[in-house]
């Protein structure tokens, strides 16, 4: 009895792929998604499919950050990038839906501290994972007067300005085994600002 | 019921019996993502990929290779035991790099006379103990474990390039002084990512794939988590942290998966006296040790010998190594596959400083994204097996702190412009206070937060932990904060705030 039944299930499971036509007929639904290709091609990237949604198409990366960078600028009240602060995207792929991560810049000065992550679920719905952006004023900044590469601009948390600072690579000769940090102080009073330190297995 | 009505229904019993039969199959695996190219995975794995370059390296390193424990880099190899590799995407001549790795001897500016070439048959064939084969080792392993991270959809941060001194000059340049370092350089971007191996002994870590694809985990944690800084505590100082056993958890984790041994390290333990010969640096099988046990590696102890980010770690990769096996149970052939990608993407989900009970979540939450969610039960039943509490008691009342603020000198024993804390810091509940920290938080811009957190563990009922005054944990294990060099400092303010995951923030307000 139970084979007969499990053998009648299949039978009509097959019948459920078997038909093409649209799954509501006759329904006066607006959207009459739930089609049997549609269903099969849930997992194609180029026609991602949920139900009860229109498939949307976000097949590259150059589509990703341009939908990223039109959100931003759509949602100004969320993002009030100042004019002399400049967004750089990268898009990162993930089996969870697509991300884009925004490092800000003053004039080619990295501003360190500050980050926009995006999301891009699979119908191509944006959705801010992190926003650290806050509008600080203009730093003054002579890259020629810093002379150097690692020097950044930074905000601490909390704090509503940036400081120029500089990063100097540091070790410590007394430990038996190298320790690798970079340290960041600031230009204009020398305050230890933050310390990064490496990864060390032992 | 008419005709339409019962082709209807027949559809609706139809469609929804076969996504039972589905979710009970493999087919359900691919719930929410992308099929995966398993046949170009297992390609990866197996290293049978037939582009570019030739290498004849011993993988993942000698001992393994061989089951010899006795071998090391000095013993004369025949030819039989190498393996024939490919080195794919180089894009210099003759060198070992492509463009985002590039690899090295010592420092990033070697001169390209020095480094690695291939022979008069296009070959890069080298002794165990040269350095180039090193060089090739490097080359090998961490394009292999890129390709695999990206076949299984994982794109990973390229905007700077990965470089790898595979013989690094440090601060002691002692061949004995055996390590491996990663550095995200977060606040510099005018610096690469760095992987530094340090060492040249008979048992050289260079020589062993592991290292490479347990700092790649690093780098490709780093990646997944789009650079929040899932131990950003650790990455400014602090000595132990959840987020930094979740840091080495996943890099073992990837190694060991992607291996399919369950364990790393074999070799480079051998530089180690407390290591038996063979035994591995650190094993995601059960060994019936501290390990098996969350409470063992959790629980605070005067002597700090938990306050280690490698113990959690490792009960963390037995964890997901549970949850592994079980996946591979389903389905022996492509499991592993669908369970690292479930368990990366749970990776890409934690946020800043992050703990062992996101963690869980964010597998749960991979796993209804990915798969539905027919993992869930193995995943609670992983953790609480090896003794992660399903459910924690409330703290009654807030963790009890004293502190007293402590000046940092340098090495000629002069006041710097920094400043710690000696504290004891008690639990006065009858409940385990779960994932102790100590956050110093700031008040006024003049001071700054520098290792603005550490944790402690899981602090049992009436217990204490004592940090500087001469006691068994040292002053490292405090937060430490930065004035400026002006002495313009007097009267500025901070907090210390005392985290548990059970209980009310402790906040006490103070000045300098």
């Amino acid at each position: 009895m139970k084979k007969a039944f499990l053998f009648l299930m299949i039978l009509m499971a097959f019948y459920f792929f078997s038909d093409k036509t649209t799954f509501f007929e006759g329904s006066n639904s607006t959207q009459s998604l739930f089609t049997r290709e549609a269903g099969l091609q849930q997992n194609s990237k180029a026609n991602l499919f949920h139900w009860g949604q229109q498939p949307i198409k976000i097949q590259t990366q150059l589509e990703a950050l341009a939908e990223c960078d039109r959100f931003i600028k759509e949602h100004e009240s969320e993002f009030p990038i100042r004019s002399y602060h400049q967004l750089k995207g990268q898009v990162l792929e993930n089996p969870l839906g697509m991300r884009v991560k925004y490092e800000v810049s003053q004039n080619e000065i990295p501003i360190v501290g500050m980050e926009i992550e995006l999301q891009i679920n699979s119908l191509g719905k944006v959705t801010v994972s992190s926003n650290s952006y806050y509008p600080i004023e203009k730093v003054e900044s002579n890259s020629d007067a810093w002379g150097s590469d690692s020097v950044v601009i930074y905000v601490e948390p909390g704090k509503n300005q940036g400081e120029i600072a500089y990063n100097v690579s540091v070790s410590d000769p007394n430990k038996k085994a190298p320790v690798l940090a970079h340290a960041v102080f600031s230009a204009m009073s020398g305050q230890l600002l933050a310390r990064h330190v490496a990864r060390s297995e032992f | 019921m008419n005709f339409s009505a019962l082709k209807i229904w027949i559809q609706l019993i139809g469609g929804a019996t076969i996504l039972t039969l589905v979710g009970c199959g493999r087919f359900v695996t691919e719930c929410g993502g992308l099929p995966l190219n398993t046949a170009r995975l297992a390609q990866i794995r197996n290293s049978s990929s037939n582009s570019g370059s030739k290498a004849q390296l011993i993988t993942p390193n000698p001992i393994d290779a061989t089951g010899d424990i006795s071998l090391n880099s000095f013993a004369s190899f025949s030819g039989s035991i190498f393996d024939s590799v490919f080195l794919p995407n180089m894009t210099a001549a003759q060198r070992l790099e492509n463009d985002f790795l590039k690899v090295r001897i010592a420092t990033i500016s070697d001169s390209p006379d020095i480094l690695a070439t291939p022979n008069s048959n296009g070959e890069y064939a080298f002794d165990v103990s040269d350095v180039h084969y090193g060089e090739t080792m490097a080359y090998h392993s961490l394009t292999a474990i890129q390709n695999y991270v990206e076949a299984l959809g994982f794109s990973t941060i390229k905007s700077r390039p990965l470089y790898v001194m595979v013989k690094s000059e440090g601060s002691t340049n002692n061949p004995a002084d055996v390590n491996a370092f990663y550095d995200h350089n977060y606040f510099d971007p005018s610096l690469p990512r760095e992987l530094k191996i340090f060492g040249d002994t008979a048992y050289a870590p260079r020589e062993d794939r592991d290292i490479y694809w347990h700092e790649f985990g690093h780098y490709f944690f780093e990646s997944l988590s789009s650079e929040r800084g899932v131990d950003f505590a650790g990455d400014s100082g602090a000595v132990f942290t959840e987020g930094g056993a979740i840091h080495e958890c996943m890099a073992d984790y990837g190694a060991e998966s992607l291996s399919g041994r369950g364990y790393l390290g074999r070799w480079v333990a051998r530089n180690f006296a407390d290591y038996p010969a063979g035994s591995p640096l650190r094993s995601a099988e059960d060994k019936n040790d501290d390990f098996d046990n969350f409470s063992r590696v959790s629980q605070f102890d005067p002597s700090g010998i938990n306050l280690d980010r490698y113990r959690i770690g490792e009960w963390c990769t037995r964890v997901l190594w549970d949850i592994r096996k079980q996946i591979v149970k389903e389905n022996p052939i492509e499991g592993q596959y669908y369970a690292d990608r479930m368990i990366f993407a749970a990776a890409s989900l934690l946020k800043r400083d992050t703990s062992v009970t996101e963690l869980k979540t964010a597998l749960l939450q991979a796993d209804e994204a990915l798969n539905c969610g027919i993992h869930s039960r193995s995943v609670a039943n992983a953790f609480s097996s090896r003794g992660f509490p399903t459910e924690v008691p409330s703290l009654s009342s807030p963790l009890v702190i004293r502190a007293a603020i402590v000046w940092l000198k340098n090495d000629q024993g002069q006041t710097t412009n920094e400043f710690s804390f000696n504290f004891t810091l008690s639990n006065p509940n009858a409940q385990n206070a779960r994932n102790v920290r100590v956050i110093l938080e700031s008040l006024d811009g003049r001071v700054t937060p520098i290792i603005y957190q550490q944790a402690y563990g899981d602090l049992g009922s009436g217990k204490t932990v004592t940090v500087g005054e001469n006691g068994p944990i040292p002053l490292s294990y405090s937060v430490q904060g930065s004035v400026a060099a002006n002495g313009n400092y007097r009267g500025s303010r901070f907090i210390l705030r005392i985290k548990t995951e059970n209980g009310p923030d402790t906040v006490v307000q103070g000045a300098l």
